[in-house]
Parts: structure tokens; sequence; C-alpha cells
């Protein structure tokens, strides 16, 4: 079933002045419960309009919007609702931390839906587990954690509100290579054991390949594709002329085709491309 | 909806007004006002009222942005009007209504008045409009700059407003952004009651002044690494230059106040 669905969606900013701009232009798409969608696009490609469409922070110019089949621009009372049935993490979220501890930080969306307060205890513990932080870092003050822990604190105030799709956007930009590791692991974790659905907006195909069951490719406001990965890195050549960087070793094996070793173009991790070298080397695979 | 907020007013353009030194535009804008202030009679109002429209027409800045800069003055215009009409009690009766009455002396008055507080925001937001307000602190800054002598902070005053005027802007962004990510967690800013809503501003406040230290430190020392040390012997990258049009603009000013001084005195 589709927990988010948008019909002819189309936002404009500035109609009627001289800086008008269609950002979104008529999309279409369905993303089912339980899925864990990779967006993918260029800067200004519509990502993140799209992406605050879905909890209704912004309204759309035409079209529709439909979370768990509703409407929910039709009646104001449900638009409330609808921001903890969608969870969205900002861009840098750690900025928008701003209580004394911690544990009250993450409790700040729990409380706002009107939760007794056993539930938001549980809630909070349950989130803190999640991303790694310890019950000790929970009384501590939100400032005085390390850029890394700040943006897992802030993640959980999301995650707290059990919120039926989690969307991220750039959950891992500006952290060092094993922050992001961190973060995409506690986001593959989160996926398998809540089984809701995930939504991360990235810049990486690297990242999106390793974990996402779909990809949505954005340009221009438009949707340029949305398949299961295998399907949109076979465009590899079209998603380059857009101007997205296909992972590095679908260019490597692409590079091996055009030399005339046959090894398909639905290549994108490292294991599977390893695989059938080894393979093409008469080596046995491990 | 925080979008909307226009810093200043400037509205870009590369017309006659617009390529002015800024410095003499001020000036200029200064002996607008202070001519306003000369003229005695409606008729001298009347010519401030043409060089007001002659320069707006050459700024090419769209009418409607000039009956805009108009609108917040409407309850002042309303306010000088009502007071004028009802308590000057000299001249001849027009209209009487039990305690009220309005004389000839009061309307005119009162339209002098309003005439004149109309041309005279109308002739500084020319100004604003056609100058940027990094231009502007420029001039400031120079105008300002013989006050140095008295140990006047002048320098330091015009980089706090340049700064000032430069991040408004950002911040403007960034409490958009915090907005609504707080929104996302269901902080209601535009529903509950009074006390709701001081409450759900405390959420945004608390990561806007953190931003807020968090660019001023690091604005700091950006600052100090390529060797920012206060006014002493800095040099500009954009040198304000004056030229022939404003020799021009200077003259057709000085002849608009030279005739309502010539209108004062033959109208009597």
């Amino acid at each position: 079933m589709a927990i988010i669905e948008t019909k002819e969606l189309t936002y404009v900013y500035g109609e009627n002045t001289p800086f008008r701009k269609v950002a979104l232009d008529k999309v279409s798409i369905e993303i089912n419960e339980g899925e864990m969608i990779g967006l993918i696009g260029h800067t200004g490609s519509g990502k993140s309009t799209l992406i605050q469409h879905f909890n209704g922070l912004m309204k759309p110019t035409s079209g529709k919007v439909l979370v768990d089949g509703e409407d929910f621009f039709a009646d104001k009372k449900k638009l409330r609702e609808v921001r903890f049935k969608v969870g969205l993490v900002f861009q840098y979220p750690e900025y928008q931390l701003f209580e004394e501890t911690v544990a009250k930080d993450i409790a700040y969306g729990p409380k706002n839906m009107g939760l007794d307060e056993a539930e938001i205890n549980r809630r909070v513990h349950d989130a803190a587990e999640l991303v790694g932080l310890t019950a000790e870092q929970l009384q501590k003050s939100p400032f005085e954690l390390s850029g890394g822990q700040k943006r897992r604190a802030a993640i959980a105030g999301v995650m707290a509100m059990e919120p039926k799709a989690l969307i991220l956007d750039e959950p891992a930009s500006g952290l060092d290579p094993q922050g992001r590791d961190r973060i995409f692991d506690m986001l593959k974790r989160y996926h398998t054991e809540k089984k809701n659905t995930v939504i991360v907006v990235s810049h990486s195909m690297e990242d999106i390949a390793k974990f996402a069951d779909r990809i949505l490719v954005m340009n221009e406001g438009s949707v340029f594709c949305f398949d299961t990965p295998p399907k949109v890195f076979g465009r590899s050549r079209e998603l380059e002329q857009i101007g997205l960087a296909v992972p590095q070793v679908t260019r490597v094996i692409g590079r091996l085709n055009d030399m005339g070793f046959d090894l398909g173009s639905d290549v994108y991790t490292i294991g599977y491309a390893e695989k059938l070298i080894r393979a093409r080397l008469g080596e046995k695979v491990q | 909806m925080l979008k909307d907020i226009t810093l200043g007013q400037f509205f870009p353009g590369d017309s006659p007004v617009h390529k002015l030194d800024p410095r003499i535009k001020l000036v200029l804008t200064v002996e607008f006002i202070v001519m306003l202030f000369a003229a005695k009679s409606m008729w001298g109002i009347g010519v401030g009222a043409l060089f007001c429209l002659i320069s707006f027409a050459m700024s090419k800045v769209p009418a409607t942005l000039m009956v805009k800069s108009l609108k917040p003055i409407i309850p002042l215009i309303l306010i000088t009007s009502v007071l004028n009409l009802f308590f000057i009690k000299t001249g001849d009766t027009l209209w009487k209504w039990k305690i009220l009455r309005i004389t000839t002396e009061g309307r005119d008055t009162a339209l002098f008045m309003v005439a004149r507080i109309i041309l005279l925001i109308i002739g500084s937001s020319l100004l604003t409009y056609t100058t940027s307000p990094i231009d502007l602190t420029d001039a400031i800054e120079h105008l300002l700059s013989p006050l140095k002598k008295i140990k006047v902070p002048v320098h330091e005053l015009a980089m706090m407003m340049t700064i000032a005027l430069r991040f408004i802007p950002t911040l403007i962004e960034e409490t958009d952004k915090i907005m609504n990510a707080q929104k996302a967690r269901g902080s209601e800013l535009d529903t509950g009651s009074f006390k709701d809503k001081v409450r759900g501003m405390i959420p945004i406040f608390i990561p806007l002044f953190v931003s807020s230290f968090r660019r001023a430190e690091e604005l700091a020392t950006a600052m100090e690494c390529r060797c920012y040390h206060g006014g002493e012997g800095r040099t500009r990258m954009k040198q304000l230059h004056t030229s022939y049009l404003d020799v021009i603009a200077m003259i057709y000013t000085t002849i608009f106040f030279a005739a309502i001084i010539t209108l004062n005195i033959v109208i009597k």
C-alpha cells in the first residue's frame, strides 16, 4: 500500500513575479509502506521542495499529495497529524537542538503529540538506543556533544515520533567517512527493525546504491526515473548527461564493457563487481 | 512568509539616478528635505513635487513602488490632516456640525502639511530605491569621516552596519529553516493561545542565537586571518567617484531650491 502518493504535483516559486520558477512539474509518484527509497538529484532539481510537500510544510500550487490515501490539505486539522506520520529530518538537523538536555530535546516531538510521560520516556530511550547515544549522553546539554553525536541526537528527535515514513535530507553531509558510515548503518538498522518507510536524500550515488530498494532521480523539477538500482544504474550514460555521477565501480565496469568485456550494465556494488570479474578470470568465487 | 520581507528597498537599475555618487545623492536628499521645509506656500510645494516627479521618472523606478512607499505612513497622513482640519479655528467657516468646524485656513494648512509629508517620504524613498544598502553605508562612512577627529569610531560603526546588513538575509533564511524543522516536530507556531505562541518561540530563538554567535565567531576569526585591524590605512576595492552626472544633479537641485526661495519672496 502506498504511504505517500503524489498526483501531478506542481509547485511554482514566486508566481506572478519576474522570479517565477517551476520547482516541481507534474510529479506523480507512489512510495510504498516499508520501502527504503533513495532520492537523488542535482542542486535545484526540486528534491528539497518535494520532500517538504510530503509532510505539508509546503502546499502544492496544483496537484495532490496523499499520505495514507488522505488528501490532508483538504482538512486543516489533519496537517499536524501528517507531521507525526511523516517525520522530516532537515539538512544539518543539529542546528535545531535547543533544550537543556539531549533527552528533553528528543522528547520535544513526542511531547507535541500529547503522549503521556511513560510513553515519552520509552520513545526517548528507544530512539537514543537506535542512534547509539548512551544514557550518560542523554543527560548532557546538546551543545556539549560532538558534531556527529549532535546529528544523531537530532535524528533521534524525529525518530522518537515513530513516524510511518522517515525522510532525511542529506543526513551525512559534512561528516567524516566514519560518521557517514555510522549514520547509514544506523538507518539500515532502523529500517530493518521498524519496517517503516525511509526516504534518504543524497548527492552520493555510492551511499544510495548500498541500501535503496528503489531510487528516485529528479532532474529540473521532474521525475527522471524511479526504479530499482540495477535499472537506474543501467542508464548510467543518461545519468551522467544530467550531471549525476554514477558509483565509481559502475563507471569502471562501463569502461570494461566498452573494451569488450561483456559484464552487464547493472553493476553498482563493489562486491558484485568483484564476483563478476573473478568469474571472468576463471577464479573460484568465494 | 519570511522571505517576503525585503531588506531596504533597493530596486536595481542603471538610470542616471542610480549612477550618482551615493554621497552626493545623500547630500542632495538632505537638500531636498530642507527645500520642502523652506517652502512657505503651496506654490513652493508644487515646485518640490515637480522636482520629485522628474527625479522619479528619470530613475525608472516603477510608480507602483512610489505609492507602496507611502503605505506605512497613511496613519500619519490621516492624523495630520484631521488635526489641522479641525483644530485651526481661524479663517472663514466652510462647514460646521456641533462643535466641529472646518475653516478655509484649516483646509489649506492640512493640504499643505499632507503634501509636504508625502513628498518627504517619496523623496527619501527614491534614495533607498536607487542606492544599495552597502553603498549607502559607504556614503555615510565618508560623510561622517570628519568626526574621526573627535575620536568617533566612524569606520567601526560603518563596518557594523555593513555586517548587519549582510547577515539579515542569512538570518532570515536560517529562521525559516529552523521554523520548518520545529514545525516538522509538531510545534504549533500559528495556533494556540498567546502563552502557547510565546512558548513556541523558544525552540526557534535558542537555535537562532546559538547559530548567530557561531557565525559571529567564525566571521571574526576569518577577518583576523586576513589581517583586518580596523579602519587605519585601509583602502577600498570599490572607490566612490564623482562624475559629471553628479555636477548636473547638484546644479539641477540648486535651481529648484533657488526657485522655491524666489517664490517665497515673490508670494507674500
